[in-house]
């Protein structure tokens, strides 16, 4: 029995051996059957609109597949199927909702308001074992699905993996190249590639960290000159990738094609960046939605009157045609410090570039060199609203992008977040969740000045009239005496180089000096990435934020209480009379706030344009005074502070000149007063913020300008505006 | 005569008592060893006699001199004053054992000894010879130049015993008071007949006759430092000297001592003097500075001596330069020469030199000091040179400088508007203008001025075409802190200060054939900043950057992010800057840091010591531990009988893992086991061992599961200094073994033997 019982455990001992070594057991890898002709045909089609446009003959172009920027970028929109596994829905996206999105603090029962949204929206069939989302009855705060699914990482539209597919189907790329040269072929000259271009994987990762400057090519920059190299001679350069394929053997198969056709030729000018959606005659066209496609429509006639206001701004401004330009993403990394990097980022861009670069003489340029954008804690430290491009020099933008002028844009979301229903037989389309893009041209030869300030219009005018940032920016681009008055006091003349300076904020800044509640909690999500042992990126993380702050927002005219304004998501609120706010709330509050006066500031900037005494944008970090205060912190310190320039500058004088290049400083400050309760929301007296903003209005009646002359500190103009 | 003289000598016996006899260091006691007298039977002829006598009077005068001009006397420790010493097994005997000694160091010469002529001649001019001394004959004893007079006799004798007794020679010697032929003290030893342990035994007698003068008529000091001194750096740079205020020179007249003079002494030791006026010399060997404090000492007094804070404080110069614009900024680098004079003890010793410094003066701002100390001794804020700035008159006086000459050094640096502009500086490196050295002596003038436009600077002339650089720093956080940045390409090697910057441009210019010539460009920071996070550095973080010519263009527009809390976690413990003190408006962040010591400290680029240790992939562990073990077997009594055995277990195992990741890592062992009992029983058996981590985490768990002559399983815990990743490690583990050993068959039947044992293990886990 013993010998038995050796045996036994000898057996077992082995076998726990021989098990730890082994991997679970795998089913057999399918291989992926394709029709290579159609997938050649597709191919060719795909490309030779654009070729026959932009090839032209002798022109020997080189095609580098590289790795989508999209594959891993999270959706603002998330692609959202009507139905879901069963598997999917419960196995992932509840649990992480759960995980992701607790009660409140106090509340022992219950679930969250994410939660219950998911149980509400979504009934189980379960005998198809999926779960349908209700769209006939009541309607759902698509905005909060938005945020659940994108917090869950959820997609309707598998992640793909091209790499994962060529290796089971190895003939794909082949394929695919080969009917794209094919139409490259009818004028030009294809070659075939003996070593990779180097892609740097170091921008790809910091691009999807929201480190690199939005849209930055992953190629590096030493490849691109290699292409330069006359003896080598390149005329155009097709980067292309492959974002997604759904096929079904021999049967069918579809695909989304992403192209940038550069023209190397003169210096990187981007003649055509687009996605393509290619299907074979069988493919259901149900599915192509799943492929994920998404652009951004301009409306024809929205294009076409912007294009021309566009053309004749630039004209007017004394613009030299052609002019080079690269886009440079701003959006609210000013206020946030960074920014989450969706898909809908690329079609806003694509969209912009193909409305630019149909302006005669414009050319939008591939943005070659890694730029980054500055540092959340440099845009802490720096006064409100800065550039968020990061130079060392910026005089040196010609040399390294090759463009003298920027094109900044800031997207105007009718929603913050949201879902795109996987329904129809389309792409899915953007134009419907944009209220505009804001778009200004600095011209960056000439320190920072401001050529273009324009809102480029997508929605329709009742549902800009919802939006509180829009009226901030409408509040202010009306205003067209102060450029008059500028003008006509002699106060600034066309070489007058001046930054607008937001006053009230800067003082404001003393919220933070003043050991807000919320400061360390602002600090946290603005420095994040600068403070040791963060996390760099968190995607999600930073949409949350913007989320919880936007959220601010939407709910001006329907409560007078900011406290109920800036509850955080997913917070089933108590219903007696605020007194305070939480320092998640004061950080919503306050972002929210920074978000206005930004818009404010534009509207200004678009303003003074009008009135031909434009702006320079502030491009170098000018510092705000609050940072010595908050260095020193003596307690009895506050009126000696109270007194001084809320910039940090140790004495006015040439220095100055010739650092910024700057000759006035602007201030203004947009004060409320009495604005109605449909228009503000008020914050709870006990919170410290009150005291900076006891109002938070999108309608100031007041706008206090100085100008300061920074040679030598004279004040040479002062008006307090009242707004009508 | 004789009866005056011996009136005379009555009256003084009666009126100065011994004690009263006192002398002092110019008056020292006067003594003159006379011919001994001789009783010896094989001496019978005069001249013989005389022999004896005279070769041992010489001989004890010969030892007496040289002991009288030795800084010391070590002699048998007397317990009574004058006692006789007796060697019982060879008594007398020269050589022979000693007794426990004691030393005496006092200042010599404690006599003034007089040839035997002298004595000769003042005996025969008073109509006395040597012999009257002997017989003390009436006024034989009235000198009055002579204190001592040391008289002996010479015997035979024998020493030894049965075969080996053997002819000898003894004498005696006494010390008489002249003044009262008052025999003070005496001494016996016996030598072997042929002499040749005399010198021993004169130098024993001489010894003793100098320990017997310093109880009676001198007195003792000691040096000893008061608490403040002790604790203080300068406290291993002090010498002690100590001389006669005065000295009587060879014509017998007085004149002040000097530093020739000087004997040097220890502290907290006493020394024995005559009483006297005396000085001991404080020298600080770092500032070559002299403090005398100067003590009488009376007869037979202790006296102790406390050196005190204000014996340290030594002379300082200063340097005041002048026609420095509140707009301008420069850098003054003072090297200390080499100490040209040196007094006789340092001849050949290596000295201290006085510490360089460095003086920063920038845009009227109150300057900042860096000390460059010549060695690792603390150093108190008030040795430190200070600086100031005077606005009114444009000079900057540079104060509290160490005596010396120095070599110094002015750089101009560019003139950057850094004060108007907050956050952010613009500065070429081609800017900077570097003089040559100009020489400063102290020694000859305290206080010294010199004209800026004295240094020569001048202006680098315009290159034609140049190459340029540039290059952009961020700092995080930049307005907590102050920074030095040494810029070094070969063809600019300066230093920068700043405080309060986030931004910093650098701008170069070259020649296209220093271009070509050219290095990597490096940049060296040295920040003053404390770190918000743990793993704080006190004082400065140091880190280099270095370039490729390619990146600097202007044109790349390079930017460089530091995270300075980042650079501060990377800094080894090793890495951590000394603060010294420096002027009190920048002392407050944290201090400023000594060049030399942040240059030392400096890591080359790239260099992985400044990135810490990596983690190890490969772990070691091993213990050894105890555990209770029973083992069940069969004893053939006939028939098969089952019987148990229990005992101590001791186990031991190693193994060696490989990380497969930060947190888990796997590997191979053995354990090792034997159990004390009736029945021996020992096991082994090859194991696989996971060790599983967090991240960061101190506890890891450890597991092993193997089969050899049993099966074993255990798991325990380790406890892991995360930094070093090694720590001490629990196991609680079982084995079964199979003790084939034990099996016994009984028609054909295999009863076999099982063990269970339990143990813990203790071991140590660590990187290899």
């Amino acid at each position: 029995m013993r010998t038995y019982c050796r045996i036994a455990i000898v057996v077992i001992l082995l076998g726990i051996f021989s098990g730890c070594g082994s991997s679970p057991r795998k089913e057999p890898e399918k291989p992926i059957g394709i029709n290579t002709s159609d997938v050649y045909r597709m191919g060719q089609e795909a490309l030779q609109p654009v070729a026959d446009q932009y090839v032209e003959r002798g022109d020997r172009i080189l095609l580098v597949p590289v790795r989508s920027f999209k594959g891993s970028d999270g959706w603002r929109f998330v692609p959202t199927p009507l139905e879901i596994p069963q598997d999917v829905f419960e196995g992932r996206i509840r649990p992480g909702a759960r995980n992701l999105f607790k009660p409140p603090a106090g509340v022992l029962v219950g679930e969250s308001r994410e939660v219950a949204l998911l149980n509400a929206i979504f009934r189980l069939d379960a005998a198809r074992k999926v779960y349908i989302l209700k769209t006939d009855g009541e309607k759902y705060d698509e905005l909060l699905l938005g945020r659940i699914l994108a917090g869950v990482g959820y997609s309707g539209v598998e992640t793909f993996d091209v790499a994962e597919f060529s290796r089971r189907n190895p003939y794909f790329i082949d394929s695919l190249e080969s009917g794209m040269l094919a139409a490259v072929l009818k004028k030009g000259k294809g070659f075939e590639r003996l070593q990779s271009p180097a892609i740097s994987d170091d921008a790809l990762k910091d691009h999807q960290a929201g480190k690199l400057v939005f849209g930055t090519s992953v190629l590096r920059f030493a490849t691109w000159k290699e292409l330069q190299d006359a003896n080598k001679p390149v005329q155009k350069l097709l980067m292309y990738s492959v974002d997604n394929v759904i096929s079904a053997e021999t049967e069918y198969i579809g695909f989304n094609l992403s192209f940038r056709l550069v023209d190397v030729a003169r210096g990187g000018r981007v003649l055509w960046n687009g996605t393509k959606t290619m299907s074979s005659k069988d493919f259901p066209r149900q599915k192509v939605p799943f492929l994920g496609t998404l652009r951004l429509t301009l409306p024809p006639q929205v294009a076409g009157a912007q294009r021309d206001a566009f053309s004749r701004t630039l004209r007017d401004q004394g613009v030299k045609m052609p002019m080079n330009a690269v886009f440079v993403k701003i959006d609210d990394i000013p206020v946030f410090g960074t920014y989450p990097v969706t898909r809908e980022d690329f079609a806003v861009e694509n969209a912009l570039q193909e409305l630019f670069s149909s302006i005669s003489g414009v050319n939008v340029m591939e943005k070659l060199f890694k730029r980054q954008y500055k540092e959340p804690w440099q845009v802490a430290h720096a006064v409100h609203y800065v550039n968020p491009l990061l130079s060392g020099d910026y005089a040196e933008f010609q040399n390294y992008y090759g463009a003298r002028y920027m094109i900044g844009y800031r997207v105007l979301w009718k929603k913050i977040q949201g879902v795109q229903l996987l329904q129809g037989d389309k792409d899915l389309e953007l134009s419907s969740r944009i209220l505009g893009i804001y778009v200004k041209v600095v011209d960056m030869a000439a320190s920072g000045k401001v050529v273009l300030s324009d809102f480029l219009t997508l929605g329709v005018d009742s549902e800009l009239e919802q939006n509180v940032l829009y009226r901030c920016y409408e509040r202010t681009k009306s205003f067209t005496a102060l450029a008059s008055a500028l003008r006509d006091l002699a106060v600034i003349n066309d070489s007058t180089n001046m930054v607008l300076i937001n006053r009230r904020m800067e003082i404001a800044n003393d919220y933070i000096g003043d050991k807000a509640p919320a400061e360390s909690f602002m600090l946290t999500r603005l420095l994040k990435g600068g403070t040791p042992g963060a996390p760099d990126y968190v995607p999600d993380y930073v949409m949350r934020s913007c989320y919880d702050a936007y959220e601010v927002l939407r709910t001006f005219g329907k409560t007078d209480d900011a406290k109920a304004a800036a509850k955080p998501a997913g917070f089933a609120g108590k219903t007696e009379a605020p007194k305070t706010l939480t320092p998640a709330e004061e950080w919503n509050l306050a972002m929210a706030i920074n978000l206005m006066q930004t818009w404010f500031e534009d509207g200004l900037g678009t303003a003074l344009m009008a009135g031909n005494a434009a702006p320079n944008e502030k491009l170098e970090s000018l510092y705000s005074r609050y940072l010595i205060r908050k260095a020193s912190a003596p307690k009895d310190a506050s009126e000696e502070f109270l007194y001084l320039s809320p910039l940090l500058l140790s004495q006015w004088g040439a220095a100055i000149k010739t650092y910024y290049n700057i000759d006035k400083i602007v201030y203004f400050s947009l004060m409320e007063t009495s604005t109605p309760a449909s228009r503000h929301i008020k914050t709870p007296a006990g919170s410290l913020l009150a005291r900076y903003f006891p109002l938070v209005s999108y309608e100031p009646d007041s706008l206090q300008v100085s100008v300061v002359n920074v040679i030598s500190g004279d004040y040479e103009y002062k008006q307090d505006f009242a707004l009508k | 005569m004789k009866r005056v003289l011996l009136i005379v000598a009555l009256a003084l016996a009666f009126v100065l008592p011994a004690s009263t006899q006192d002398f002092t260091f110019l008056q020292p006691p006067t003594l003159a060893v006379m011919d001994f007298e001789v009783s010896m039977s094989a001496a019978e002829n005069e001249a013989t006699k005389t022999f004896y006598g005279q070769l041992i009077s010489q001989a004890l005068l010969t030892v007496l001199v040289q002991q009288n001009a030795a800084p010391q006397v070590e002699t048998p420790r007397d317990k009574y004053l004058g006692a006789p010493e007796y060697n019982k097994e060879n008594p007398g005997l020269a050589g022979s054992a000693q007794a426990a000694t004691e030393l005496r160091r006092y200042f010599p010469p404690i006599f003034k000894i007089f040839d035997k002529k002298y004595v000769e001649l003042a005996l025969q001019n008073n109509n006395f010879t040597t012999r009257d001394l002997y017989t003390k004959s009436v006024g034989a004893y009235a000198f009055t130049d002579l204190d001592y007079l040391v008289l002996g006799n010479v015997y035979e004798t024998r020493i030894g015993s049965g075969e080996k007794q053997r002819d000898a020679i003894g004498f005696n010697v006494r010390v008489l008071n002249t003044k009262r032929a008052e025999e003070l003290y005496s001494y016996s030893e016996v030598v072997d007949s042929d002499l040749r342990d005399l010198p021993a035994a004169c130098a024993r007698i001489a010894q003793l006759i100098m320990r017997d003068i310093l109880n009676s008529h001198c007195a003792q000091f000691v040096i000893k430092e008061s608490a403040e001194v002790s604790e203080s750096p300068e406290e291993k740079s002090l010498l002690f000297f100590w001389q006669s205020r005065q000295i009587r020179k060879d014509d017998a007249t007085v004149a002040d001592s000097d530093d020739s003079h000087k004997r040097m002494v220890a502290k907290e030791t006493f020394y024995w003097a005559l009483p006297g006026q005396y000085v001991i010399s404080v020298y600080n060997s770092v500032t070559q500075q002299i403090k005398t404090i100067p003590f009488t000492l009376a007869p037979r007094d202790i006296y102790h001596i406390t050196i005190e804070k204000q014996h340290l404080e030594s002379e300082r110069g200063t340097i005041t330069i002048k026609g420095v614009l509140p707009t301008d900024s420069y850098r003054f680098e003072a090297v200390p020469e080499k100490q040209r004079e040196q007094y006789w003890w340092e001849i050949g010793v290596s000295s201290n030199p006085p510490p360089g410094f460095t003086v920063e003066i920038s845009n009227g701002e109150e300057p900042l000091v860096y000390m460059t100390w010549p060695d690792k001794l603390r150093h108190t804020k008030d040795e430190a040179v200070k600086a100031v700035f005077r606005p009114a008159s444009n000079d900057i006086v540079i104060g509290n400088i160490q005596i010396s000459g120095y070599e110094v050094t002015a750089t101009a640096q560019p003139s950057s508007g850094a004060s108007a502009i907050t956050g952010w500086w613009r500065v070429s490196s081609r800017l900077f203008v570097r003089s040559s050295p100009y020489r400063v002596d102290l020694h000859t003038q305290k206080d010294v001025s010199i004209a800026i436009a004295d240094f020569r600077l001048q202006e680098k002339k315009a290159l034609e075409a140049p190459r340029k650089t540039k290059v952009s720093f961020l700092f995080n956080p930049g307005f907590e802190s102050q920074a030095l940045l040494k810029i070094d390409d070969t063809l600019n090697s300066n230093w920068m200060y700043w405080r309060d910057k986030e931004k910093l441009t650098i701008e170069s210019e070259y020649s296209q054939a220093d271009w070509d010539a050219l290095p990597d460009v490096s940049y060296t920071f040295m920040f003053l900043y404390r770190p918000s996070v743990s793993g704080e550095v006190d004082g400065g973080i140091i880190f280099t950057r270095s370039f490729k010519k390619p990146d600097l263009e202007p044109s790349r527009d390079t930017v460089v992010i530091i995270d300075l809390n980042q650079e501060a976690l990377k800094q080894k413990p090793a890495q951590k800057v000394q603060a010294a003190p420096t002027s009190a408006a920048h002392a407050k962040p944290p201090t400023a840091v000594t060049k030399t010591q942040a240059m030392a400290n400096a890591q080359p680029p790239g260099s992985t010591a400044s990135q810490g240790k990596p983690a190890s992939k490969t772990l070691l562990q091993a213990g050894i531990g105890m555990g209770y073990g029973s083992l069940s077997y069969y004893a053939d009594v006939g028939y098969a009988q089952e019987e148990v055995s229990s005992g101590i277990d001791i186990p031991m195992n190693a193994a060696i893992l490989w990380n497969l990741s930060p947190s888990l890592g796997i590997g191979a062992g053995a354990l090792l086991h034997f159990q004390t009992s009736d029945q021996f029983v020992f096991g082994a058996a090859g194991t696989v061992n996971l060790v599983a981590r967090g991240p960061s985490s101190s506890l890891a768990f450890l597991f092993d599961l193997g089969v050899g002559t049993g099966f074993t399983v255990g798991a325990g815990a380790a406890f892991v200094d995360p930094a070093k990743g090694s720590g001490v490690y629990l196991r609680l583990g079982y084995m079964i073994d199979w003790s084939t050993g034990h099996d016994i068959y009984i028609g054909g039947y295999d009863y076999s033997a099982t063990n269970n044992s339990f143990s813990l293990i203790v071991g140590y886990l660590w990187p290899l």
